[in-house]
């Protein structure tokens, strides 16, 4: 059944790329099903030499385009284990230790089930019950009898995600883990579908985002384009008597478009012309007012002498965590407001490249 | 016995403390092939009356209790954006909630998908990452306007948490609700292996209510039955992580309790079956009350003799409960031995005399 501009199809396709394992330097599996939804729409696909996949459906003589989403999600590295079985890890990307607790986790390619250990709540310490644990006194724990057990099974140096599988919920919403950035892989793959561009473009499926916006650099000196857009899934934080200045985006109010945040502060001429944009076509939208985060945008400006870049966002709440929230609307606006905006850039070509 | 089907069945069905109409008849329904009869009283207490073998109604009435009931939240607020406030029913871990999923057992409707808010790590200060959410900080997203929240969610409205369960390594199980739905499938299992025994005994299985708010079910349920001889089974804490610590068995050894609560002759019987059927037993040292059913059958009309057995778990009062499913089939061989002995010694000693020759 469509819901809120989403059809069925978009909504299979969006949990399929939200089911992809993908931590940030092991993102296999999702880099494969991206590559073969890529090649589906007719784009000529490239994985670079850090696993981006690079879609590009050319056009010679017009503006080179880059929208970039990163492939890559946080998660968890597997290190070690005790001598008892209990796995050691180390976090890949931002995650805070209070919302691991008694979690579940699937491990490997195998995704073998494991959940993170917490010291029942009969016997922990005032201390404990107030005071959180660092990642490196964490456990998780498979079953395993022994350290050898453990270690055959969860080899070091394999990684761990939430498991979380996604499902719609209350009003047109969906719940998952990795919703930052699988709602901005789903915002490329429609744009890769749009006929008769008046661009040339190029969708980066980046690698590494979160350790550092790694794949979409080397991904950006590589293709040297005119401009560059990023899709994130960005922090929401509007639930819950939020005081309005701690606000970051509102969910089911529209695709976000940002003014700065930790990594760029975007192009004036073009953040302002995506706000026309989505007026004209009646996309729904609003300015992003935290500044928090950081994302490929600001590689993509600054990869090759500055260019101009702009981030629009998909409200997310709870993102890092094990379940984090979206709302179909909005998915649906980013999406729509790539497409207008690739079909009217010439109209704005002198504010964005002058 | 198919532990791991079985509890995927029961741990799904409702069963927060007060309000067990869900489990209480999935439970009754289970325990009904091996029953002479199996009834629900006023606090949803599943009591299930062994079929009695011919000559049984001179031996003793022995009783065995798994509580039946799960922790769980309560609804106490609807923010005008449509977050819901809660409240614990039970011990409830306020650190394992942020970031989870639950169910919002709305009235008259299906439940409503919900998850716990948390802030992301991007907006947490140095000072936030060091202490946990405090309850009064958390809330429920059910992605809907607050109209709708206020309209099908009224105060007091329960709350479970979101967890089946998951088969790991070596027969374990992580799942929520083990406690004390494990305990449940061991007398469940028990019932069978008796039901083959030509036993001097009468026997009732109790699935008991509200455990988790203060063992009242045990309470009602004990004063009811009026048994000679009372066995609570509830989980122990397993060991988990790198700790050792005498605090946690290790999950594979079924629990034996020993302490001021429980009868010494019961604890010494246990111990000398589980030897001779050789069931490996961690035994749990208990200087005052156990927190278990236990105390209020011990406690009934003019006193119960008492024992308590079951089955480390690890990761307690969290979705991610943690046992092996070889410990609950060891648990319940060693039940049904027990329950056998208890009847022969009864008729031995021609009564209850070996449970009130206490030493100078």
């Amino acid at each position: 059944m469509p819901v809120a501009g989403l059809s069925e199809k978009d909504i299979e396709l969006l949990k399929k790329l939200l089911s992809a394992r993908g931590v940030s330097g092991d993102e296999g599996e999702i880099r494969s099903i991206l590559r073969k939804e890529c090649e589906a729409r007719g784009a000529s696909v490239m994985t670079d030499a850090l696993g981006s996949v690079i879609a590009r459906k050319a056009k010679s003589g017009a503006r080179r385009v880059v929208l970039d989403a990163h492939i890559d999600e946080v998660g968890f590295l597997i290190v070690g284990a005790d001598a008892d079985g209990a796995l050691r890890y180390k976090p890949v990307g931002g995650i805070d230790t209070r919302v691991i607790m008694a979690k579940r986790v699937l491990i490997g390619k195998d995704r073998l089930p494991g959940v993170f250990s917490v010291k029942p709540i009969h016997l922990a310490s005032e201390d404990e019950m107030s005071n959180t644990s660092k990642h490196e006194n964490l456990r998780i724990d498979i079953g395993a009898n022994d350290k050898a057990e453990a270690e055959r099974l969860c080899p070091p140096g394999c990684t761990a995600v939430f498991d979380s599988a996604p499902e719609l919920f209350g009003d047109g919403r969906i719940v998952s883990r990795a919703l930052d950035d699988r709602v901005g892989c789903f915002s490329l793959l429609a744009a890769l579908e749009l006929d008769g561009l008046p661009v040339d473009l190029t969708c980066v499926f980046a690698v590494q985002e979160e350790i550092g916006l790694r794949g979409a650099k080397a991904a950006a000196q590589r293709l040297q384009p005119d401009m560059g857009i990023a899709f994130e899934g960005t922090s929401a934080n509007d639930l819950g008597d939020v005081a309005s200045n701690r606000r970051v985006t509102e969910q089911g109010k529209g695709v976000a478009i940002s003014f700065m945040d930790g990594a760029s502060i975007g192009h004036i001429g073009l953040r302002k012309a995506l706000a026309e944009c989505a007026d004209a076509h009646s996309i729904p939208w609003h300015m992003k007012r935290g500044l928090s985060g950081g994302n490929d945008a600001g590689a993509i400006q600054r990869a090759y002498g500055a260019r101009p870049t702009a981030v629009l966002s998909v409200p997310c709440r709870y993102i890092h965590s094990a379940n984090s929230t979206a709302a179909l609307c909005d998915i649906a606006a980013a999406r729509d407001l790539a497409a207008a905006f690739l079909y009217d850039l010439p109209k704005y070509e002198g504010r964005v490249f002058n | 016995m198919d532990y791991e089907s079985l509890l995927r069945e029961w741990v799904r069905a409702d069963g927060l403390s007060g309000a067990e109409a869900g489990v209480s008849r999935v439970i009754a329904d289970a325990f009904m092939p091996y029953c002479d009869s199996v009834t629900t009283d006023t606090l949803q207490n599943v009591i299930a009356r062994l079929k009695q073998k011919p000559g049984a109604e001179n031996g003793p009435l022995i009783i065995a209790l798994a509580h039946q009931d799960e922790i769980g939240l309560m609804t106490t607020l609807v923010e005008k954006d449509g977050a819901i406030r809660f409240t614990r029913v039970g011990g409830a871990d306020p650190r394992t909630l942020p970031g989870s999923r639950v169910w919002v057992h709305a009235e008259g409707a299906q439940p409503l998908a919900g998850v716990i808010g948390a802030l992301p790590p991007h907006l947490l200060t140095a000072a936030d990452r060091k202490k946990h959410y405090k309850m009064d900080d958390l809330f429920i997203d059910v992605g809907l306007p607050y109209e709708e929240v206020a309209a099908r969610v009224p105060t007091g409205t329960l709350v479970s948490l979101n967890g089946d369960p998951v088969k790991l390594q070596n027969n374990k199980i992580a799942s929520k609700t083990l406690d004390d739905r494990l305990c449940v499938a061991v007398m469940l299992r028990a019932a069978e292996l008796l039901s083959r025994v030509d036993l001097p005994a009468r026997v009732a299985f109790v699935a008991s209510s509200q455990e988790e708010v203060g063992s009242r079910g045990a309470q009602t349920s004990a004063y009811a039955l009026d048994p000679d001889i009372g066995i609570a089974l509830d989980v122990a804490q397993g060991k988990q992580g790198a700790k050792d610590d005498a605090d946690y068995l290790p999950l594979d050894q079924v629990s034996v309790g020993i302490g001021t609560v429980l009868h010494p002759e019961l604890s010494k019987l246990i111990v000398d079956t589980a030897k001779e059927q050789r069931v490996s037993i961690g035994r749990e040292y208990i200087a005052s009350y156990t927190s278990t059913d236990a105390d209020n059958i011990q406690g009934s009309r003019f006193g119960v003799p008492t024992a308590l057995i079951g089955v480390p778990v690890a990761n307690m009062h969290t979705p991610v409960e943690l046992a092996s499913l070889d410990t609950v089939e060891e648990a319940a061989r060693l039940l049904a031995a027990v329950i056998e002995k208890m009847a022969r010694k009864w008729a031995d000693s021609k009564g209850a005399d070996w449970l009130c020759q206490w030493p100078d």
